[in-house]
């Protein structure tokens, strides 16, 4: 809104790099056919193009003048042969050329979505969504025109440039001379003309994805705006940017509108000069009429390869950009990855930590020494304050984030030691938010088991107490959901995460426990499924219910990275240690009497 | 509609006009260098006549001059005339929108709007970007250079006459084809970024449940049916695209058979050859415009359609005819048995609602979702109207209060803060634009948020919001926090204000809403029965109707829904209690 502050504006061009460009090029190698075709189709194409000014030539001087229909004939079969030879080669280069940009788009699109499913969740706690979504899309698009439409066009211009000079040098090198003046000032409007044309443009795209922000805000957060009465202040604030975007607007078309009108004006002086020295020439005898028709022809042609020329120096100056950023996630090393002799493992579901020491950040230990030992079918409540480590447990149980020292064994061998793919399989998570994947309802809860037959997938939505609410929607197991704009509650969504849970069938459990206040009677149902979901298996719960915390086999008490105390409830409540001075701090914070300040406050824990 | 898109056009008509005439005045400009191609090639090279040359270069050359006079003319008009109706359209539509009732947006797909008015505004600029003068250089450009070849010889003029149908006809078989085409392409694309968007955002539960080989096969799926539409749509392209290139030949052919014929028996001149050639090249790219130029009319025809069904939308709060702005608001409460119907589902969903609150008082207010507490907490700022009974402040009927004056009064904390893309500053500031930093500062400090905001790089300049660094549920609501803070208001409305964050975060949260509820008349909306228990009166609500109300103790006291939450949230922690006192 006001003082928008671009804290972190990305690069939208960067200066040439032959590295970059040379791994850029890679990406072609596995096409040489489509590489070749298309060579051979601009030459092919480029020839018919040049041959048609010189059968002007032909067909004005040896058959018209002299008055042989007969040839002009013969002549014109020719040129529709060689207009058939041009529409089938162009034909050929156009398609060509966007099969291949199309399969380069698919190869790296596909290379880099590969690549980011394996990269760690420490990559996705760095970099937001939606910049890692304008990669994959945005600048492979980018790369995409480049490394196809971009080559072979450059090609063909470069082939039709030098093919003209070569024609009109050959036919008449003197002429030719002199009207080879305005390829200088064309080469300028081409190049710095345009460049400032581009760079007005973009001020202009960038002001109006302001503006479109500006809208989207205002739309999503229009219930604050009403709230707070602010609909003047917020008009004169888009309008003020809108007319801002108006003026930019107007500054880039003043620019652009005079760029048709110099470049015919340039090529009205070319034709002139060779409507001039061409007379003096004639009037010698030295060229004929039809050449002159022919000069006039293939000057026509001159602008447009030189225009594409200097648009693809932009591209290119873009592309770079995008290069570089796409590399940028491609060169991300996956460090959470299966070790050469990594084998997978039947799991019973015994868990042990040994010396565990963890950490986001170097030198910044969110764990610290942590050793514990779970038996299979046990299971354990976390308790602590948030930011005590908790979380990070649970993190580096499935192997999300490695240990910087120590080990998680699971049935004694090391998590290190077992193939991601066994330990995922066998080891599932519900976490707080949970996410809905735009299909039905009986897909996502089928999400970790996809072969699971309908029946199953009732079953476990029964078991998760989710059956209720599901067949009462209008088309039961089949009503389509998705993660925005679905009329899920709260609480039903963590159901059917728990139905997704059962379906799965994990040897091990994870649970971090919502903390949202789902109204009491969703609570009530949210504890049932809960039990049904705990029942047979190891089950790790960071939990804020007291009544979990109490049903637990054994409660971890954690504080500041360290396992400060364990046992069961009536052990650790009788001991009146951490975990009674916990619950007690819980308890005061829970009298303190809400938000109305009738009473002193407690001490917030932290 | 059509009168609504035009008075949007008024204030440009003139650049309008002027365009138009630009157009056909360039058209005109273009004809003349094939004809002086023609009279250089007689005069000049076949007639030797020496003196003519300079005349037909320096009228060439000033024709080029005129012509780009006009075309910038023409370009820069109506762009102009396109981009000035646009932020007229901007400005109603915007003004419209801020207009509309809140209850507007409890239905409205904000994602699917947003795009309307990006992409069907656009297509009206589009429209008086091109339409008139594209189509009047279209329109001329045939007329004028069909009349030419005919003058100079009409049996080919005739001829071309004939064949100019065949080039439209490529022209609408490559848009009927090519179209859809494209269209199948850019569905298939927001498929594959659907897809990409949800494994990313999802991205930990698919690694939760190992399923990162299923999404690769998933999205290279959904890569190859792009790549198969986009081949699809490239073969079409390629077909019919060269296709423009080679009907030109096709004129050129035909030109110099019969051209020829007639030249060589003396009936046609060379020049006028080389004339009829210029001429018939003229004619080729207005004929591949007019498809481009028929599709922007039907396409700005349906977006300027849609646009105007939603500028059609209706406020339904009228506005009091003399607005009342008390000078001093103090805050006293009343419901006057108040009923709400929604006026979009007809579902009475608030019944018969009556209670008051003093000056600086409080009431909580309780129940299940869906019991109907957001929607009696959204009648005091009048987000709705009433259906039956009366909402007063301080004794005046909130439907005779100046709005904006009435909501610059009451502060309103939600479960959801919407945080807008700028500085911490602004966000703050929201509710109250030209406030100083320093008070920003001290509203941040009252609300417990200053020490995290100046822990971040750019303190109170941070960017936050969709564009910004992302902040945690607590810090998001003693954000807003601050921003009610800022605004003074006399009613605070928390509604459901810590929902979302546990019980630890809550307590650092609630120092800084001590703070806002001093002294201010609140009404609070909670499911965690320890936030609300020292309320001076709770409402217990369920399916629209008030079932309990009392304070803390009596209703816990008698059997009921109340009770019945309280022994759910808090039997627990009595046995815990219990156990260990023992």
């Amino acid at each position: 809104m006001i003082n928008r502050v671009d804290q972190e504006e990305e690069a939208v061009e960067r200066p040439f790099d032959a590295r970059m460009s040379w791994r850029l090029a890679l990406y072609v190698r596995p096409y040489p056919r489509l590489l070749w075709l298309s060579g051979i189709t601009v030459l092919l194409g480029t020839g018919a193009l040049l041959a048609i000014p010189y059968m002007l030539d032909l067909a004005i001087q040896r058959y018209v003048l002299p008055k042989n229909y007969a040839g002009l004939v013969m002549l014109v079969v020719v040129m529709s042969a060689v207009y058939a030879v041009r529409y089938f080669a162009y034909r050929t280069q156009t398609f060509v050329a966007s099969k291949l940009g199309q399969e380069i788009l698919r190869d790296l699109r596909s290379e880099l979505f590969h690549h980011i499913q394996k990269l760690n969740f420490s990559f996705f706690d760095r970099i937001p969504g939606g910049k890692i979504i304008t990669r994959v899309v945005g600048d492979v698009q980018n790369l995409q025109q480049l490394l196809s439409q971009g080559i072979v066009n450059t090609l063909a211009n470069v082939v039709l440039l030098i093919g003209i000079i070569i024609a009109m040098l050959v036919l008449k090198w003197d002429l030719a001379l002199a009207s080879f003046i305005i390829i200088p000032i064309m080469f300028f409007l081409s190049t710095n003309f345009r460049r400032r044309m581009v760079e007005k443009w973009r001020v202009v795209r960038r002001r109006n994805s302001i503006v479109n922000a500006t809208w989207a805000e205002s739309l999503n957060g229009a219930r604050v705006v009403i709230a707070y009465g602010r609909e003047d202040f917020d008009r004169r604030h888009f309008m003020d940017l809108a007319w801002g975007y108006f003026r930019s607007f107007m500054d880039a078309e003043r620019l652009s509108s005079m760029f048709t009108p110099f470049v015919n004006f340039a090529s009205t002086i070319g034709i002139g000069i060779v409507f001039w020295y061409g007379t003096v020439l004639y009037l010698h005898h030295a060229v004929t009429l039809g050449l002159l028709v022919a000069f006039i022809s293939y000057l026509a042609m001159f602008w447009q390869p030189i225009s594409q020329l200097g648009q693809f120096y932009n591209q290119v100056l873009q592309a770079m950009a995008s290069a570089e950023r796409v590399f940028e996630y491609l060169d991300e090393e996956p460090q959470v990855v299966d070790r050469a002799d990594a084998k997978p493992l039947e799991l019973t579901g015994d868990v042990t930590f040994d010396h565990v020491v963890f950490q986001y950040q170097p030198n910044r230990p969110v764990l610290r020494d942590i050793s514990f030992h779970v038996n299979a079918g046990e299971t354990i409540a976390l308790v602590g304050s948030t930011g005590a480590g908790k979380s990070s447990i649970l993190s580096i149980l499935p192997r999300f984030y490695d240990v910087v020292s120590g080990r998680i064994l699971l049935d004694g061998v090391d998590l290190r030691d077992i193939t991601l793919r066994s330990i995922r399989r066998q080891v599932a998570l519900v976490l707080q938010e949970t996410f809905i994947f735009d299909g039905t309802i009986r897909d996502n809860i089928r999400y970790g088991r996809p072969e699971a037959t309908d029946t199953e997938v009732e079953g476990a939505a029964r078991a998760a107490q989710a059956h209720h609410f599901i067949s009462e929607l209008q088309d039961g197991y089949d009503t389509p959901v998705r993660e925005r704009g679905s009329r899920l509650s709260l609480g039903q969504r963590q159901l059917l995460a728990f139905a997704r849970a059962i379906l799965a069938d994990p040897r091990i459990l994870i649970l971090d426990e919502a903390t949202a206040s789902i109204d009491t009677q969703t609570e009530l149902l949210v504890q049932e499924g809960l039990k049904r979901l705990l029942t047979g298996r190891t089950a790790f719960v960071a939990a804020h219910r007291l009544s979990t915390i109490r049903e637990a086999d054994r409660i971890l008490v954690i504080d500041q990275g360290r396992l400060v105390e364990s046992g069961s409830h009536a052990e650790l409540m009788a001991k009146r240690g951490h975990y009674y001075r916990f619950l007690e701090a819980q308890f005061k914070l829970e009298d303190s009497g809400g938000w109305f300040g009738h009473e002193t406050l407690a001490e917030p824990v932290s | 509609m059509r009168d609504w898109l035009m008075a949007f056009a008024r204030r440009y008509q003139r650049d309008g006009i002027l365009a138009v005439i630009c157009a056909l005045l360039y058209t005109v400009t273009l004809q003349a260098p094939p004809a002086l191609s023609g009279l250089f090639v007689n005069r000049v090279l076949r007639g030797h006549d020496i003196h003519m040359l300079w005349p037909i270069i320096l009228a060439g050359i000033l024709v080029a001059a005129i012509a780009g006079v006009f075309g910038f003319g023409e370009s820069y008009l109506s762009a102009r005339m396109g981009q000035g109706v646009l932020n007229q359209m901007w400005e109603a539509l915007y003004t419209h929108f801020t207009d509309l009732p809140y209850s507007y947006y409890d239905e409205v797909q904000t994602g699917q709007l947003i795009s309307r008015l990006i992409s069907d505004i656009n297509w009206v600029r589009m429209f008086f970007m091109n339409f008139f003068s594209m189509g009047t250089q279209v329109a001329f450009t045939i007329i004028f250079a069909t009349a030419l070849i005919f003058a100079y010889d009409w049996k080919l003029g005739l001829i071309l006459v004939v064949l100019l149908p065949l080039l439209y006809l490529v022209v609408h078989l490559f848009d009927r084809k090519v179209r859809p085409a494209w269209r199948e392409v850019r569905a298939q694309f927001a498929v594959m970024t659907t897809h990409l968007n949800e494994n990313i955002a999802g991205v930990r539960v698919v690694k939760a449940f190992g399923q990162d080989e299923r999404e690769n096969r998933r999205f290279d799926a959904s890569l190859d049916a792009l790549f198969d539409r986009n081949i699809d749509a490239t073969r079409l392209w390629s077909t019919f695209y060269p296709l423009f290139d080679l009907t030109g030949g096709v004129f050129i052919v035909v030109v110099f058979l019969y051209g020829g014929w007639q030249t060589i028996h003396g009936q046609l001149s060379i020049g006028a050859l080389v004339a009829i050639s210029g001429y018939v090249l003229l004619l080729v790219q207005p004929l591949r415009q007019i498809g481009m130029i028929i599709n922007t009319m039907a396409q700005a025809v349906a977006a300027g359609q849609r646009l105007y069904e939603l500028a059609e939308v209706n406020s339904d709060l009228p506005l009091p005819a003399n607005p009342v702005r008390p000078a001093r608001v103090e805050g006293t409460l009343t419901f006057d048995h108040v009923s709400l119907t929604y006026p979009s589902t007809g579902q009475t969903v608030l019944h018969d609602i009556d209670f008051h609150v003093g000056s600086g008082r409080s009431v909580a207010m309780a129940g299940p979702t869906g019991a109907g507490k957001t929607s009696v907490v959204a009648l005091i700022p009048r987000l709705y109207d009433a259906s039956q009974g009366r909402v007063l402040i301080d004794g005046i009927d909130v439907r005779e209060w100046d709005p904006v004056y009435l909501r610059r009064h009451i502060g309103l904390v939600l479960q959801e803060t919407f945080l807008f893309s700028a500085s911490v500053h602004d966000n703050i500031a929201f509710g109250r634009p030209d406030a100083t930093r320093e008070q920003v500062m001290r509203a941040a400090e009252l609300a417990q948020a200053a020490e995290f905001i100046e822990g971040m790089p750019y303190g109170y300049e941070q960017l936050i919001g969709e564009r910004g660094i992302g902040l945690s549920g607590g810090q998001r609501q003693r954000i807003a926090i601050a921003r009610a803070l800022l605004v003074d208001p006399a009613i605070v409305i928390l509604d459901d204000a810590t929902a979302s964050v546990d019980l630890e975060t809550e307590a650092a949260i609630q120092l800084g809403m001590k703070n806002l509820l001093k002294g201010r008349t609140a009404i609070v909306v909670a499911h965690r029965l320890s936030s609300l228990k020292a309320a001076d009166e709770i409402l217990v609500i369920d399916e629209g109707h008030v079932v309990q109300r009392g304070s803390h103790d009596r209703l816990v006291e008698h059997a009921g829904l109340y009770r019945d939450v309280y022994d759910i949230q808090y039997r627990d922690q009595e046995q815990v209690r219990a156990s260990s006192a023992s």
